[in-house]
């Protein structure tokens, strides 16, 4: 096996694993946001009035208590066939990097600290929602990395080198 | 072409987390801006005017009640109150028909309706009952255990916030006779601190039927109906929603576990009084349009209309002889405010 075959290595069986590793990805987003919007939708009075009251997007509430459940929503749904889950990756991407961008905001510059999440999210505290979206953050990354040596690996005509050379 | 497309995947995703990474930035820049604690009062009177006032002692804590010709204070005391006529004149110390006692006065509040007198002791767990001018009351034991807040409802009962059997506390509903009737856990968020990130005022409001309890360290406002029934998660008109925590730290006793408070406590809601439907609280957070010099030399009062404790305006109380209001109550049309060491009356013109 020379060099050129190791980068190229992606047999039958990796693949397989890499394409069970991104429905464990997705399935874990599609929970995760499948909940968090529900419950923002289900305990909509609640969520309104916690993001009226939070400092930097007071003056968005009454947009964003729609939009933000609206676009997990759609992350959720762009998450479950194959052939837009590189699209609900990037949506779930934007949506994570933005709350964990938001949490750290107001944990550095915020005078206060409100609570805008649904359900159990709520009893976490914010450094610990902080680490578990960043943990998300790198599940996101790691499924954008995955789906593109998996696409790769799908494309008609591809042959694995190790299978080539067989 | 792997390589250029994982590069495009890479770059995809640095840009949309880029994207994501400035909304909040500019959003945290427009909020930098001239608001600062994200909320505005409106005010529906001008600061209030003095119309009677009387010096008293450190012994002077709170205020009891009234009736027709009087005004009752509460004091340090059990056995002892401050009365004065309602032109807060003619100031005297009276007996009440409790003796002292150092468990009842460790912890303790009045109500006093018309010649009827009762006492709340929350740490010897009972109820004093009996009537002013005259010697001799009636003792009941409200709960088992401890409790911090009570109110009279209607009928005989009483709606108490008290210790459970573990690190928390709960809202009962009890009378004498029947002891509890409705004991419930679910109204206050419980974190395992004895109550006290929880603590609050807790009012009756018999003209809606709403037992109404006010955090002092969040704008969280918790309606009840008289069967503690949660009807309503209200707010004060602050921003500070979320529940701080104080007790981090705990040792172990012999006898007891020590609760250890990890940070300051911030109050938010320090007072409060209703009247007529209407929640009168005294808040310790300047709003974005009210000016420092105004603010620092007063004390602002916001007021909430019940059954749905909707925000209908505020007012000021200036400060007196340079001394921050302490306690106040609205009677009738007036405000009766206790400071340091002045009791000062108020005509209101809402």
């Amino acid at each position: 096996m020379n060099g050129h075959s190791v980068v190229f290595f992606i047999t039958k069986r990796s693949h397989m694993k890499r394409s069970q590793y991104i429905d464990l990805i997705c399935m874990l987003l599609i929970l995760l946001f499948g909940y968090a919007s529900t419950s923002k939708l289900v305990e909509y009075d609640t969520f309104r009035l916690q993001l009226g009251q939070s400092p930097f997007i007071s003056s968005f509430a009454p947009i964003l208590t729609w939009a933000v459940p609206a676009v997990e929503l759609l992350a959720v749904t762009l998450l479950i066939p194959a052939r837009t889950r590189l699209s609900g990756l990037y949506i779930s991407l934007f949506l994570m990097t933005l709350f964990s961008a938001y949490i750290y905001a107001m944990l550095h510059y915020s005078f206060y600290i409100p609570c805008s999440c649904g359900g159990i999210l709520e009893k976490l505290d914010w450094k610990d929602h902080l680490y578990l979206n960043l943990g998300f953050l790198a599940l996101i990354l790691t499924g954008i990395y995955l789906d593109g040596a998996h696409s790769r690996a799908s494309e008609p005509g591809h042959v694995s080198q190790k299978t080539a050379s067989a | 072409m792997k390589r250029k497309l994982l590069y495009n995947r890479w770059m995809t995703s640095i840009i949309i987390m880029g994207l994501a990474v400035t909304v909040v930035v500019v959003l945290a820049l427009v909020a930098a801006g001239p608001s600062k604690n994200g909320f505005t009062r409106k005010f529906i009177t001008a600061p209030l005017t003095v119309q009677a006032s009387i010096e008293k002692n450190e012994n002077i804590t709170g205020i009891a009640g009234s009736n027709k010709e009087y005004l009752f204070f509460g004091t340090n005391r059990p056995d002892k109150l401050f009365v004065t006529d309602h032109n807060l004149a003619n100031g005297h110390m009276i007996n009440t028909p409790f003796k002292y006692n150092k468990k009842t006065a460790s912890n303790f509040s009045f109500i006093i309706d018309s010649t009827h007198i009762e006492l709340f002791a929350g740490n010897a767990r009972t109820v004093l009952s009996g009537t002013l001018n005259r010697s001799g009351c009636d003792s009941f034991n409200l709960t088992e255990r401890i409790f911090t807040r009570a109110v009279k409802i209607d009928s005989g009962y009483y709606a108490i916030r008290r210790y459970d059997q573990t690190r928390n506390q709960q809202f009962i509903k009890t009378s004498p006779r029947k002891g509890a009737v409705i004991i419930t856990s679910s109204v206050t968020p419980q974190y395992n601190d004895a109550g006290i990130s929880t603590d609050g005022m807790l009012h009756y409001d018999p003209v809606n039927k709403i037992l109404v309890y006010i955090s002092y360290y969040s704008n969280r406002v918790y309606l009840m109906d008289n069967n503690l029934i949660p009807i309503e998660l209200g707010h004060t008109v602050d921003t500070i929603v979320s529940i701080p925590r104080f007790v981090g730290e705990e040792s172990e006793g012999e006898m007891r576990t020590t609760l250890t408070n990890v940070k300051p406590k911030r109050v938010i809601n320090a007072n409060s009084s209703i009247s007529k439907g209407i929640v009168y609280v005294l808040s310790k957070l300047q709003s974005d349009m009210e000016k420092p010099q105004e603010y620092t030399s007063s004390s602002v009062i916001d007021c909430y209309v019940l059954p749905t404790f909707k925000y209908v305006g505020s007012f000021y109380i200036p400060d007196y002889q340079d001394q921050k209001l302490r306690h106040f109550k609205v009677m009738d049309k007036n405000v009766i405010s206790i400071f340091k060491n002045m009791i000062v009356k108020y005509p209101f013109p809402g």
